[in-house]
Order: C-alpha cells, then structure tokens, then sequence
C-alpha cells in the first residue's frame, strides 16, 4: 500500500491559490466554531452548575456554582456500566452488519446489466416510505423469538436503502477499468469487492460506520419495545429511566418538591446529555484520517 | 490490502460480539449483586400469625405442583425503584402467608414514562404478563377483555374480598368498577383517605411575592376585586420605580394556558367537564366569556407579561427566582417552594401562597384535582391480569389483598414501632429518623414506603395512605389567609381548610360515563382538537385581538371551535350525557 | 472525470447483444452476484416486506385485538380519506407541510455540500481536523434542549433579542405566531446538520486522484476552477442521490421539533401532517386514520422520488437510482 505512505505528502496541492482566501477561510470556520460550539460548552456548564445559578438564567458557557450532583445520580445507577457495555456491542454488531450487508447490495446494483437492478432499486426505495407500522412488525419479531435479544435491534434495520444508493454512487466513482482489468485476471465478483472497492472505500466505511454507530447509540425506541430484560438494555434505555425515574414525569405533584434545592432537573438532563455524547464522540478522531485529502489510484491499480 | 483486511477483521469482530449475547445473562446476577447503600432503619421480619389468610376468608385455591406460584408482572417504576427494598421483601412474605403457597414474581420493570408509551402495544400484540399495571382508563381496555387477552375478574369474584372496600366507598362505585355490560378489566387504583382532606393539587391558589407585599404593606386578595386592585397598587410602584420589577403577573410555564388559574374563580373549566349535572364545554361557556373579557381588562393596563403564552419554564422561572414579576396565577404545589430554594442567599425574594380570590357572582373558587374522602377509586390507572394466566385464583387474590389494611398499613406506613408510632387516638406519625431527616420523601423511599409518593411497592398500583403521604411528601411552604395572615403550611391542607366544601369543583367528581371504542374517540375529538384550537383563540380576546364584548367575535370563536371536532360536536356531548350515570339515578334504580 | 463518465453505470453502455441474452442465460451468468444479493434482500424481505401487510389498516376499522387480518374493512374502505379530506383543517395542514418541507429542503440540502467544499479548501491539517470535529456536535444535541434554547434565545430578554438591539432594532417575543418560526426552525436544522451532513461529502472529496491536482496545478487553474472541475465532479454523484431522496423527505417534516416549538399563540399555524397525525394516533388512539394519513404522505412522497428520479435521468443517466 503505497498509497498511505503518498497521501501525507500530496495534501497540499489542492491549496495552491491566493493566500488572501486562506486567511478570510480561517476567519470564517473560527467564527462558524463558536456558533456550533455554544449550545455544547452551555449544556456541559449548566450540568455542573448550581440550582440557583440555573434557575436565575446566569449560567452561560462556564459552570457557577459548582455541583456534580447530576452526575453522581447517573453514575449512582447499578446497571450503568453494564449498560455501556451492551450499547458498545449492539453498536459495533449493527455496525458491522450494516457494512457488510450494504456493501454487498451495493457492489451488485451498480453493476450495469445486473438482471435485477431496477427491480432491486425500486423494492429498495419502496421501504424507505413504506412500512407496517409498530404493531404488525412487533409481532413479527415476536413471531421470530427475536424479543428480548439484541438481534431485534441489529437485524431490522441494518439494510437502509439510503446507505445502499449511498454506497452505490460511491462506487460507481471508482473507475469500471479497474474493474473490468481485475476480472481479465481472473477476479471473481466477491474477490473484486473485497480487494479493490473496499480499500478504495475506507473513507466510506469509515463515514457510514459512524453513521451507524451513533444511530444505534442515540435510540431507544425499538430497545423500549423489545428488550424487557434490564441487564440486556442499552445506555439509552438506562439514561431515559434514571432522568424520567428521578425527575418524576408525571407525578409532578413531588417532582418540585424532591430537589430540595440541590438539584435542579437540568443538572441531571443535561449529565445525561454529556454521558451519551462523549463516548461516541472520541471515534470521530480515529476515523478522521480515513478522510484524508486524496488518494493515489495507482498504487491499487498495480 | 492490509486495511481492507482490517476491516474485514472488525466485521468479524462484531459478528464475535454478537455470539457474546449469552453473557448478558451472566451479567445479570453480577448487577444484581449491587447493594444500595446502608438502610437507615432495619425493619426485621414480621410476625403473620394474626394477618389473614386466603383459607381463612373462605377462598378455595388449587393445589399447585411444587407449591410456588411462578407469575410475571409488568410493571413501571416511579422515582426509585422498588427492587430490592425492604417492604418489598415484606411483600412478598405477607403475600405467601396469606396464598398458602411460595410466591416468586419476576418483574420487567420500565420508567414510567416509557411505561405508557409502550402500553397500549404491547396489550394489542397480547404481550401481556400474569399481573400488569394499567394506566389508560376505562375505554381502551374492554376490547382486550371482551376479547379474553384481559381475565374478566367478575368471573372471580369469589376471590375478592378487600377491594370492594375501595369500590363501595367511590361514589357510584359499582358502576366506575365494571363496563356497562357488568365486566371488571381491571382493579382500580385505591386511595385511602382516612382523615378527609379533600385537598388540591394545583391551580387551587395564587403565587404572591411575600416580601414585596410586607414592604408595602399590601396582602393577597381575598375578592376578585380585591385581586384588580392590587394589581393597580403593584402596578404604580413598577411604573413609579419603587419595585425594580417588569409586569405584576406572569405564567409560569408556557405549557399552562395563563387562564388556568382563573377558570375556577368564574366557576367554569378550560376543557371538557362534568359540571354537576351535564357535560359542557368550558371554553364556550358563558362563564368563562366572562372570564376572558377580564383579563382582557387586566391586559390592556399591561398588568400582564406578554409572553404569558410564549415562554417556557425555564425562561419563566428565571423571572420568578430574579425578581421581575409579582404574582403567578397558575401554580403547581411546590413551586413557590422550588422558586424559594432558588433564589440564593443574598436575595430577599419570597413566594408564598393564598387560596383563590372569591368573585361574589359565583362563590367560592372551585379548585382542581380533590381528594375524595375516605376509599375511594382512581378510575384511569390499576392492575389487569393476563387471561391466560394459569392459575387465575391465585392472581386474583393476590392482587386483591393488596388492598387489605393489613397490607396497605405495611406498604404505606410499615411497621409500628420501628418506622412509625400510634398515638392514644389511634393516629399513626413516622418516627423521627424519617420524619426528620433532611429528605423524609426520599428517606421513607428507600425503604419502599409508598408514602414517600415517590416509590410504588408490590405489584403497582397498589393503594396510598393519604394521610402518610401528607407527612412524609408534602413540603411546607410559606401560605397566607385573611384570619391567620402569614404562616407555613401544606399546599394539600390549606387548600382544604381554607377552600372548604363549597370548593370541591364538579369536574372533579363526574358522573360515570361508560363509552365504546367509537364514543371514546368522539370524546378525544373534544378533549383533543376543539380544546387546542380554544386554547390559541382564546388567547387572542386576552390580548384584544379580538374583542370579548363583541357578540359576533364570540359566535365565529364558539363556531370555529365546534368544527374542529370530526363528529358533530353538539351530538358528541348529548352522547356523553346519554351514557352517564348519576349517583341519583343509581340509587333510584336500586 | 471523463472516463468514469464514459463507463459509469449507464444503461446505453451496455452492448445491445447482451440485453438480447434470454432471462435465464443472465442469470447463470451472474449467479455469484446473485449469490452476494442473497443475504441483503433476504434481510430486506424479512424484517421490511413481511410486516408490511400493516399498511392494511389504513382501510380496516382496526380493532388491535383481532389483528390487521381480523379486523373488518371499512365500508366504503376509503372512509379514512373522505374523513381527512373533510376536516376543516386538512387543506392548510397539508399546504403547510408542503411549504415548509420545500424550504427546509432548499435551504438546508446546500448547505453540507458548500461546507464541505469549504473545509476542502481550508489550509492546516490540525485546524482543519478540529472545525470539522466541532461542527457535528450540534448533531449530539437533543432536540428537546434545542428547542429549549430556541425558546430561551427568542424571548424579549434572550440572545437574538441582545443582537437585534445591538442594530438598533426594537426587540420582539420570536416565540409569538408563526412569524420568525421557519427562520428559526430552518436555521436550526441547518446548524444542527451541517456538519454531520457535510461528512459524506468529505469523504467523497477524500476519493480524489490527486493526480488531477497535480495537473490542474501544473495548467496554472486557480482555486475556483480546481473546484469546479475536480472537486465539484467528485462528489457529483453522492449529491445527486442525497438530493433525489431528501425530495422524498419533504412530506417527513421534523414533527417532534415543531411540536416542541408549538405554543398557544401559533399552534394552529404550525400544524403539519406529522403533529396531526400525533395527535390523532397517539392523542387520540385512532390507528387506522392516522396510519392512513401516514400512507398519503408516503404515498406522495414516493411519487416524489419517482419523478424527481426520472428528471435525473434526463439529465445525467448514470446518477439515477435506476
């Protein structure tokens, strides 16, 4: 793989041009960072910040009055870390399943005289606005023995038909020549997928891998549904219980008079907020380099 | 090809994972093994010898093979969850006294909140546990039962004995207990109220500024007159400079119409209600005409907040707890409270509380949300039980002797002498390590008394001991009346001392009024579209957008809001009265 | 960019004898593709199309107990639409979500894309790296707490009120009626996904031959055109399949948000299909309409896609779905 070792030093071709757009370009992203950053540096302050502070409206981008209480009742919860856990492997599982179930899918549509391409596109695109609705599919994952097991959660929606044609138009940027030269050597269709379109498409599968990930890692819907099982329900499941257990929900009557002015129930929203992001948050580092400026051709090609 | 390799690898990595999935029941027993933190009291183990049994009340349960019951339930858990407490365990021991035989529940708990949404599915995929908590009212479940998902418990009632208690003393009970066709779905939550405090939740009184008041020497208001006076009096010191405040009254969340507090002093509602002998619709009464050309005055002498109908709670409260505004006319129980812990050491801010002012035209002010005396039923939530549980009998009894003294008194006040002591008059107080200790709510909660009203122990909902409730989870806070002037006291207590019986509103005692899936819906198109659409509109003849005194502004309102509904909404509210069933024409008819 | 043009999935490309080939001949021959298919479509049909008889409900009068086969017709079996149809409101409840699906589209689908080819541009890996890192947090976010912040920053005290006297303008409650509700509803979206929504563009801007750069370099092109002739191309055909299927989103507005941004002073104003159907499915327990109503939308949408796909077509064959 010469072409990693290449990347490092091609990258700054593209920037060849005026230097007066460099300096107004990094004007613009450093104000546009402040904007995106505000709503975030708020909800980390306010989940360490007094209930006084919070209540008055005086908490902006930097804690006052220091309290963690918030996060002491997260992390007071039993099956947390146990929860983490079972998140992290529903995540890598539907990610995994996702990848390869696409990719397969996709490698096949693109090819131009697949007998199926049409058919396949249009029972594909049908499921993106056509479904049966949350009774006759619980049923049916019932029917399946599925509750209660994290494949309900993996299997169902691994296949989207937006990642396929995703994926697809993705692929079909990848030159056929290459293509067409692999099978003069005698490639099988498998063996073109996995030695050339896949180390072609790391910035792909790093991009949907993540896509995936989060998705997984922010719902709760179809856990709520499916898994009754405390010890085998994700993070989500766990955060949405400790927030609505602890602030009470519709038993309001003692919701105001439980915080006793410790606690105020932002503090513990917010915690929540700050415990769901920053895991799935630290990938996005690791993935960054698969999107590195450029790629060499070449080097695959021979 | 290294990386595709590597990709290949974490695929496989996952598919690895996946095969893990039986760990999570070895997982299981570790969390499990978790212990909360040390119990303040040690209740000990109880002696049953004088507690009944179901033998004893001449109930005939079958023999069962290894002596367990192995049963089910589904169940929410409220602010602390019941695993693992104390009275939870004492549960299960009084129960196995009273069924003769081991009990051994399995429960699938879920937040609350999550609990409701999920409900109604699980029921309609038949998903249902021997014993299930049940929170949606009489209508959504007879399908189910008439169907047999839901055991029919009128077939059982050899095996309830307790409950009847609870259904006697609702009023009409016997009807609100069973569908028209005499079937019962489900135990009705109790409440027992033994002391007869037919106390308030909210918007039963208003949300004054203590301290502004004393250092002006002004009070709250006792008449409505009294009330437009005050904001005149507060109104010329903000324009004067002597208050640093904004507006005299506000919202206290955009959630609430701003009216909410108003409907009752004009003896009408803001929804759909019974009104003592028919149902109507508040919003286009006469009344609450009157009402809005009220505010409408207190309005245009910008008395009030414009954003009364657009801020919300957090925005609201920073008003509240910085001083810009005055009075709040829609309140929650505890909120003053909450403001008041709010407002930090330095500040001299204090809210405090006053029943509703009177208007002479109509009375007393009607409160919302009051207790009824002695039992009685809390008609939407309860327990169903699966019709295809095994051993009917045994659930049946179960569930009934939940709502036994024996049990409530465990589950509500726990075990004299050791959590609670009884007086020469037979009245019950928590000992001090609860009653004093920094959060009796929460001390008592963990413990798995229900009193704490933020822990719900045995199979929920089982019934509360008001009473209890009122010593452990009701907070004082600062109050005021024109006989007692200021004063701390609890929100439940002075809105029954001071509203007394006159204010007791109908809404809150309705007739009984059976209706099929179909009439059901015809009644959400009131409760749900009409009442939306009156919500925004009548807002605007607050604001003098339009003009309450004009006939035609009212007509074309009262119109508009009739046409949301999908069924013909004057047949709607004949149906409902068609369906209803009074406590006179009960009793004639026996 | 021209010899993937050239040999891209075009249907012209394809030499005529081949589609001349019988069925079943085809078939042999792409037995392994065939093979690779097996497992994504056997998933698609298992967990997509068996359940999709649920749809029927539309058209039954749904009792859950019985079950969508048990349940019988309605009679006439359209009543759900002649119900919607008549309700005093639909006509404004679907010309709204139409209005504001058209203009969250126009305005939120450009603008990922233009971000992307920005940070494409920007200089120093290290920066670089960190804007892009910051610009998906909003995507984290929940939207119950932006909202929450809407609310907050709208009101007379708030932050946007703060900016607006800063020029001198007089302040306003944004939070009253409909006026600054898709301003702040299309801003919003468009903060909270342009940099997640600019990822998939990056990372069609990472498959560059940087070959091109060295050539384009060697010509002398500026900024501008390396841009439009080489980066532009690059992620053409992602752009082109996210624009065909966000058409089909318009139908979909962001209900949960608008129902959080709804208060008593505009909730009629913002009523589209997505809350009506919440209030009458959930609120209300009335399955079948609402399932009903959901198939409208859908229905629409699905001719959305399918039109806006033929125009595709037209213009660039190789980008279309089919």
């Amino acid at each position: 793989m010469a072409a990693a070792a290449k990347k490092k030093k091609v990258n700054n071709k593209i920037y060849i041009g005026s230097r007066a757009a460099d300096v107004l370009l990094w004007i613009f992203f450093a104000a546009v960072s402040v904007i995106f950053l505000y709503p975030f540096l708020n909800v980390l302050a306010v989940s360490f910040s007094s209930n006084e502070m919070i209540s008055q409206g005086r908490v902006t981008i930097f804690p006052r009055g220091f309290n963690a209480n918030g996060y002491k009742l997260l992390f007071r919860e039993a099956h947390i870390w146990q929860a983490y856990l079972n998140t992290i492997i529903i995540c890598v599982g539907f990610a995994a399943f996702n990848l390869v179930s696409t990719s397969l899918l996709a490698y096949v549509m693109m090819i131009p005289d697949f007998v199926f391409r049409k058919l396949f596109s249009i029972l594909l695109l049908i499921t993106m606005f056509f479904s049966g609705g949350t009774i006759p599919t619980y049923l049916w994952i019932q029917k399946l023995h599925l509750i209660n097991t994290w494949w309900s959660l993996i299997l169902p929606g691994c296949l989207s038909a937006y990642n396929v044609f995703v994926y697809r138009a993705f692929y079909q940027g990848i030159s056929m020549e290459i293509r067409e030269a692999a099978k003069i050597d005698g490639a099988g269709e498998f063996q073109i997928l996995t030695r050339i379109y896949v180390p072609l498409s790391k910035a792909l599968y790093a991009t949907f891998g993540l896509f995936a990930i989060v998705g997984m890692w922010n719902s709760y819907y179809e856990a709520l549904l499916y898994i009754h099982d405390q010890a085998k329900q994700p993070i989500q499941m766990i955060l949405r219980k400790i927030v609505f257990t602890a602030l009470g929900s519709d038993m309001t009557e003692t919701t105001q008079m439980m915080q006793n002015g410790k606690l105020n129930r932002l503090n513990l929203q917010y915690a929540c907020i700050i415990a769901t992001m920053l895991p799935v948050m630290v990938i996005y580092p690791f993935l960054q380099k698969y999107f590195a400026q450029g790629v060499q051709l070449g080097a695959v090609k021979g | 090809m290294r990386k595709a390799r590597r990709i290949l690898a974490a695929a496989a990595a996952g598919a690895m994972a996946l095969s893990m999935m039986p760990m999570a029941a070895l997982a299981e027993e570790t969390t499990e093994a978790a212990s909360e933190n040390e119990p303040v009291i040690d209740l000990g183990d109880i002696d049953f010898s004088t507690w009944a049994t179901a033998k004893d009340n001449g109930m005939d349960l079958p023999e069962l093979p290894d002596g367990t019951l192995h049963i089910t339930a589904n169940i929410p858990d409220f602010n602390m969850t019941s695993e693992g407490t104390q009275i939870q365990k004492l549960w299960t021991e009084a129960m196995e006294h009273y069924l003769g035989v081991k009990v051994d529940v399995t429960f699938n708990r879920t937040a609350w909140a999550d609990y409701r949404t999920n409900e109604m599915t699980l029921l309609a995929a038949g998903s249902v546990a021997d014993a299930n908590t049940y929170s949606q009212g009489p209508s959504a479940i007879v399908e189910y039962g008439d169907d047999g998902v839901v055991l029919n418990l009128a077939d059982y009632k050899d095996y309830i004995k307790y409950y009847w208690d609870y259904v006697d003393g609702h009023p009409n009970g016997r009807a609100v207990a069973s569908t028209a066709d005499g079937n019962m779905y489900y135990f009705m939550d109790g409440m027992n109220n033994e002391d007869n405090i037919q106390g308030a939740q909210s918007f039963t009184s208003f949300a004054y500024r203590f301290d502004v008041l004393q250092k002006l020497g002004l009070q709250p208001a006792t008449t409505l007159d009294e009330f437009t006076q005050l904001c005149a009096d507060l109104k010329a010191k903000i324009d004067d400079g002597t208050l640093d405040s904004d507006y005299v009254l506000f919202n206290s969340d955009s959630n609430y119409a701003f009216y909410r507090g108003f409907v009752g002093i004009f003896h009408t509602w803001d929804t759909l209600y019974w009104n003592g002998t028919e149902w109507a619709f508040g919003p286009i009464e006469d009344n609450f005409r009157e009402m809005l050309k009220y505010l409408n005055q207190l309005y245009a002498a910008g008395y009030i907040d414009p954003e009364f109908a657009t801020a919300d709670g957090n925005t609201e409260t920073e008003k509240a707890t910085t001083g810009k505004v005055l009075i709040c006319p829609t309140l929650w129980s505890g909120m003053a409270a909450s403001w008041n812990t709010a407002v930090g050491d330095d500040s001299d801010i204090q809210w405090g509380l006053a029943y509703l002012p009177e208007n002479p035209t109509y009375g007393t002010a009607w409160k919302w949300g009051s207790k009824l005396p002695g039992k009685s039923l809390n008609t939407n939530m309860g327990i169903y039980i699966s019709g295809d549980t095994e051993y009917p009998e045994y659930m049946v009894a179960m569930i009934d002797y939940q709502y036994s003294d024996e049990m409530t008194t465990l589950l509500n006040w726990g075990i004299e002498g050791k959590t609670y002591t009884v007086d020469s008059d037979g009245k019950k107080t928590y000992v001090d390590a609860i009653a004093k200790s920094d959060n009796p709510s929460n001390t008592s909660g963990e413990l798995g008394l229900m009193a704490s009203a933020v822990c719900r122990t045995g199979i929920p909902f089982t019934p509360q001991n008001f009473s209890a409730m009122l010593q452990v989870a009701s907070l004082p806070e600062p109050w005021w009346s024109a006989s007692d002037g200021y004063f701390e006291s609890k929100y439940w207590i002075e809105s029954d001392r001071q509203g007394g019986a006159d204010s007791v509103s109908p809404y809150d005692r309705p007739a009984v009024t059976n209706l099929d899936v179909d009439q059901s819906t015809a009644k959400a198109q009131l409760q749900t579209a009409c009442e939306t659409y009156a919500k925004e509109e009548a807002i605007k003849f607050i604001t003098g957008e339009y003009d309450p005194n004009d006939d035609a502004a009212w007509e074309s309102y009262v119109e508009g809001v009739k046409s949301q509904s999908d069924e013909d909404f004057d047949d709607t509210l004949q149906m409902l009265d068609d369906n209803s069933v009074t406590d006179e024409e009960e009793s004639t008819a026996e | 960019m021209a010899k993937t043009k050239s040999t891209a999935a075009g249907v012209p490309r394809v030499p005529f004898r081949v589609r001349r080939h019988r069925f079943a001949q085809r078939l042999v021959r792409q037995r392994t593709l065939l093979l690779m298919a097996v497992f994504p479509m056997a998933l698609l049909i298992i967990f997509r199309y068996v359940p999709i008889y649920g749809i029927l409900i539309a058209f039954k009068k749904y009792k859950p107990s019985k079950g969508v086969w048990g349940s019988e017709w309605l009679d006439p079996f359209w009543k759900n639409y002649t119900k919607f149809f008549k309700n005093v409101n639909s006509e404004y409840i679907i010309w709204n979500t139409v209005r504001i699906g058209v203009l969250t589209l126009l305005f939120t689908y450009p603008m990922p894309i233009l971000f992307a080819l920005l940070l494409n541009e920007l200089k120093g890996n290290a920066y670089k790296k960190t804007v892009q890192t910051i610009s998906y947090i909003p995507h984290f976010i929940s939207i119950v707490v932006i909202c929450s912040m809407l609310n907050s920053f709208g009101s007379l005290s708030g932050m946007f009120n703060d900016i607006r006297a800063l020029f001198g303008l007089a302040r306003v409650d944004m939070n009253n009626g409909d006026t600054y509700f898709l301003r702040e509803y299309i801003g919003s979206a468009i903060w909270q996904g342009i940099g997640w929504g600019s990822i998939i563009y990056l990372s069609a801007l990472s498959n560059v031959d940087t070959a091109l750069y060295d050539v384009a370099n060697l010509d002398g092109a500026n900024r501008w055109q390396k841009i439009r002739h080489i980066a532009w191309p690059a992620i053409l055909p992602t752009t082109t399949v996210i624009l065909i299927m966000n058409v089909g989103n318009v139908m979909n507005s962001d209900y949960t948000k608008i129902l959080l941004m709804q208060n008593d002073s505009n909730r009629s104003k913002l009523e589209v299909i997505g809350t009506f159907v919440y209030h009458q499915g959930i609120e209300s327990g009335q399955f079948s309409y609402s399932t009903a109503i959901n198939l409208f939308a859908s229905a629409i949408s699905f001719a959305l896609v399918f039109a806006t796909n033929m125009i595709v077509r037209r213009i660039s064959p190789e980008n279309s779905l089919w």
